[in-house]
């Protein structure tokens, strides 16, 4: 493959940069994080973007740096939240009167999941992807990805109604 | 409502996926890109300095080794029979170039290996293997930070058995290159292994290698380096670990200085962080729960990981700038202690000594001591500054009667743990009972730590020796039994909702026959997910989601001891409630509450409906010949107290029994009585002492005053093992009931699901 068919960084941003944000954005539920992430991303694949552009899939490989990224993200204190490894024991359980008024209460509890169940779930219910893939994006065993997907979906479970999940499919 | 879920997360996730932004400036892009460049130019440029030190002060080093009067250490390569600790240090081989490394048996000194160029160096990591008798060093070449594992091994009589080679561990090809650091408490190698330069893609990882050195795990983790441990600096550096599981950085990050624990689950911040300005002394004390740093002002910060406290010592007014602290350095006994020089000037020619009395830093007796080691069943040796030693240099000195000058170095000495008594010219007492252990046990630990999500692994103790075997990480994991050929096959379970069987078989020797695994049987369609129930002396029973199927159906499946498939029989569904060999329960699909359960025995299903409806967590306790079921209703958000219902397999009822609220346990002696174990909640957090009862077969609750262990477990052969809670939730220790008491280690109590054998696994053979 000759140089010239390989995306130049600017063709790729311009290309594909709305799915990167979409991406950043399910993972970390708040569009200035999202932002700041895909542009922290970016720089670090800029000096070598080359090398990018010539795998099989500089999308696929944007967005599992994007991942990563995320999971190893250490300075969020500016924005005032940040993403936290733990559900806090305090967090209030939603109820159902709340859950109906609110069909959003999907997407907050997802928000307060730790980050490597919301990473994994974004993964596997946004991306389609499997867990053979995740677990290739995580860098970690298959068997890690389903049981944090476990955990994930059983967290969700527990704090939803029936009439939170018939709401958000609305 | 699982798969309305899955259908409601996708929905939502393709929603909110159309609030997201969607523009990029480019711009904002590359001059990131320009400031990353700009901050690795400066990174590259501090790590010329360091390097340039290091290399300042190894040639430092050589000079003085050239320049000194007192001849080295007697070197030979053919020593004698030897006794005593083995000891290993660096130092040079005739005084001139180049370093190598010195192991110490019973008087005599061997070298083991020889640096291949002057450029070469040496880290020492500590004694390995059977009987500490392989020692692990890391060698590298400048101006790589990161080092090759290398071992050898010296026999009883003192002589190495072997050729230094790169550190081979089963399971592990390629360890590749990394930062090697000993773990304090587990006695485990950390090596960290970090991603390639530039690469912010490629795994780094953190392989905890097992003290015998016959296994190791890998673990992904963040991007990033640990802090540098300074090869002239002695004592014990970061990472340490902290029960037994977690490493734990000290660091520099951005300005400040924190520790961290290093885990792909939680790399957002460092567990404590410290204001103060760091020296490079930093030591963890032997628990490896508390990080000393000293302080650019002379003061010295305590650091403690697992609440994130940071507690300030106050100021040694000598070591404030241009003073410094030199050392730090624990006792066994958990003193601390610190050594300063009032003008760091070329040589520290003047070096005094502090102890931390709980209140202020007090000048000590000693003079010129840098730092002490206290090995275990050893001397402990000192490095002691000496005036005609420049720089940082010193001496090991062997705290023995009389003392042995080891020589002067500027590097780290180890010494290998002392594994039988020294003969000592004073008789033994003839009453002592001699050393036990239980055979083979394996159990799950749990670390948690503030802020961070639980993480759990699977522990084997191995004669007497723990082993790593597997880590779940943020996964629910209980051990289920020995299975197969001599019963060598550790079998354990671990998930959430649903659990996958993992398995793992040890050599005759007790090492790892390779990496745990997910357990994959003939005729059972592999994943092997569902819930798992050891039947006690008779293999084992699964009640098997089968896959691919939609909606989940599921079967019980019944293994033997061989854990060769014994039976196959659908299912309905629901959730499993309890399982023996011969009849198993489920709830009802969709009903909650939960108003009876499906008792199926002989391919005949029986309703059985409850006393009282339960609106928690269902799950049942056979007792130990499977005629009676305790059934436990775990509290819910709408009724707090747990309770307990009895019947036979006849179906003949004892009334409900009501449990306070809190974490309930609930297990049958042999003699056929039920015992109940129930810890007081407050927030979330089990913090009140368990409250324990016991349940007559006649069905009268009695309280056991007596009872001193919260959950007791009989296997089928062998002593009972006792669960003891110690201080935090799930915080315990198991040992088994024998004369004298065996311990065995710290574990956790509760089954999951209760269906189990307490979580921990005893090798029937033992």
């Amino acid at each position: 493959m000759s140089d010239r068919s390989l995306p130049s960084f600017d063709a790729f941003v311009a290309a594909r940069g709305t799915a990167l944000l979409r991406h950043a954005y399910i993972l970390t539920g708040d569009r200035y994080l999202a932002e700041d992430l895909v542009q922290e991303t970016l720089a670090h694949l800029y000096r070598r973007w080359d090398r990018v552009a010539a795998t099989t899939s500089p999308e696929a490989y944007v967005k599992t740096s994007i991942t990563r990224q995320f999971l190893s993200w250490r300075r969020r204190r500016s924005s005032g939240e940040r993403p936290t490894d733990a559900v806090p024991e305090s967090a209030p359980a939603y109820d159902g009167v709340d859950a109906v008024a609110d069909d959003d209460v999907l997407w907050r509890l997802l928000a307060r999941l730790p980050r490597k169940q919301r990473a994994i779930l974004a993964l596997r219910f946004y991306d389609d992807q499997s867990d053979a893939q995740i677990a290739e994006i995580l860098g970690v065993a298959a068997s890690t990805v389903r049981s944090n997907a476990s955990r994930g979906l059983a967290t969700l479970r527990e704090q939803l109604t029936p009439s939170d999940v018939t709401g958000g499919v609305s | 409502m699982s798969h309305d879920l899955d259908d409601a997360l996708r929905s939502t996730l393709r929603r909110h996926a159309e609030d997201a932004p969607t523009s990029i400036d480019t711009e904002a892009i590359r001059l990131r890109a320009k400031g990353i460049q700009r901050r690795r130019t400066l990174e590259s440029v501090a790590a010329v300095v360091v390097l340039l030190g290091v290399v300042l002060g190894l040639g430092a080093l050589v000079g003085a080794l050239r320049n000194d009067a007192t001849p080295p250490p007697a070197v030979t390569q053919t020593p004698v029979p030897g006794s005593g600790p083995l000891m290993a240090f660096t130092s040079s081989k005739d005084g001139n170039t180049p370093l190598g490394i010195v192991v110490r048996s019973g008087g005599t000194d061997t070298v083991v290996t020889t640096a291949p160029d002057f450029n070469s160096s040496f880290t020492l990591v500590g004694w390995y293997g059977k009987d500490h008798r392989t020692l692990v060093w890391g060698q590298s070449t400048a101006p790589y930070r990161e080092v090759t594992l290398y071992a050898v091994t010296l026999g009883a009589d003192g002589r190495t058995t072997d050729s230094p080679h790169p550190l081979r561990v089963p399971g592990l090809p390629n360890l590749g290159r990394g930062l090697a650091f000993t773990g304090t408490a587990s006695g485990s190698i950390q090596f960290w292994v970090p991603a390639t330069i530039e690469d912010q893609t490629s795994a780094v990882a953190l392989v905890t290698i097992a003290d015998d050195l016959a296994s190791g795990l890998e673990r992904p983790m963040p991007n990033g380096l640990p802090a540098a441990a300074h090869p002239g600096v002695p004592g014990p550096l970061a990472p340490v670990a902290i029960d037994d599981t977690d490493a734990v950085l000290v660091g520099i990050d951005s300005g400040r200085v924190g520790v961290s624990t290093l885990t792909a689950d939680r790399p957002a911040d460092p567990a404590a962080t410290s204001a103060c300005t760091p020296r490079l002394a930093v030591a963890a004390n032997q628990a490896g729960d508390t990080v000393a740093l000293g302080c650019v002002d002379g003061s010295v910060d305590l650091l403690t990981p697992a609440d994130g406290n940071v507690t300030h010592l106050g100021v040694m007014p000598e070591a404030a700038d241009p003073g410094r602290i030199l050392g730090l350095w624990w006792d066994p006994i958990g003193g601390l202690h610190a050594s300063t020089t009032p003008v760091a000037q070329a040589d520290y020619s003047v070096v005094h000594d502090w102890d931390w009395t709980g209140k202020a830093w007090v000048r000590s007796s000693d003079e010129g001591v840098l730092t002490r080691i206290y090995p275990v069943g050893s001397p402990s040796v000192r490095l002691v500054k000496k005036n005609d030693l420049p720089g940082n240099l010193g001496r090991w000195i062997v705290e023995s009667n009389p003392e042995v000058d080891l020589g002067q170095t500027g590097g780290a000495l180890v010494v290998a743990p002392v594994t039988a008594p020294a003969p000592t010219a004073s008789p033994q007492p003839t009453d002592s009972a001699p050393a036990t252990t239980l055979g083979w046990t394996a159990t799950v630990r749990r670390s948690e730590v503030a802020g961070s999500a639980p993480a759990e692994q699977v522990w084997a103790s191995i004669d007497g020796r723990s082993l790593l075997v597997d880590d779940a990480g943020n996964a629910a994991t209980s051990v289920l039994g020995w299975y197969g050929p001599d019963h060598r096959t550790l079998v354990w379970q671990t998930g959430q909702d649903l659990l996958q069987l993992r398995a793992v078989t040890f050599g005759t020797d007790g090492s790892m026959d390779g990496r745990a695994h997910d357990l994959e049987v003939s005729g059972v369609s592999a994943p092997l997910v569902g819930v798992a129930t050891a039947i006690p002396g008779a293999g084992l029973v699964l009640w098997h989601q089968k896959p691919g199927t939609s909606p989940p159906a599921y079967e019980m499946v019944r293994l033997d001891e061989s854990l060769a498939l014994h039976s196959r029989t659908p299912d309905s569904g629901g959730s499993l409630v309890f399982a023996t060999g011969t009849t198993y329960a489920t709830t009802a699909t969709g009903k909650q509450p939960t108003e009876e359960i499906l008792l199926s025995r002989g391919g005949t299903t029986t309703p059985i409906r409850l006393l009282r409806n339960c609106d928690g967590d269902l799950s049942g306790v056979p007792s130990p010949d499977g005629s009676k079921v305790a059934l436990l209703c775990r509290g819910s958000a709408t009724e707090q107290q747990n309770h307990v219902e009895l019947f036979d397999m006849a179906a003949n009822r004892a009334d409900d029994r009501v449990l306070p609220a809190g974490d309930a346990l609930l297990w049958w002696d042999p003699a056929g009585a039920l015992h109940a174990s129930v810890s007081g909640v407050s927030s979330g957090v089990t913090s009140a002492p368990s409250t324990v009862r016991w349940l007559l077969a006649s069905g009268t609750w009695v309280d056991d005053p007596g009872q001193t262990a919260d959950l007791r477990v009989f296997p089928v052969a062998g002593p009972a093992l006792s669960w003891t809670r110690e201080g935090a939730a799930e915080s315990g220790s198991w040992t088994a009931e024998t004369d004298p008491v065996i311990a065995i280690g710290p574990g956790l109590p509760r089954p999951v699901y209760s269906i189990g054998t307490g979580n921990i696994a005893v090798r029937p053979s033992a």
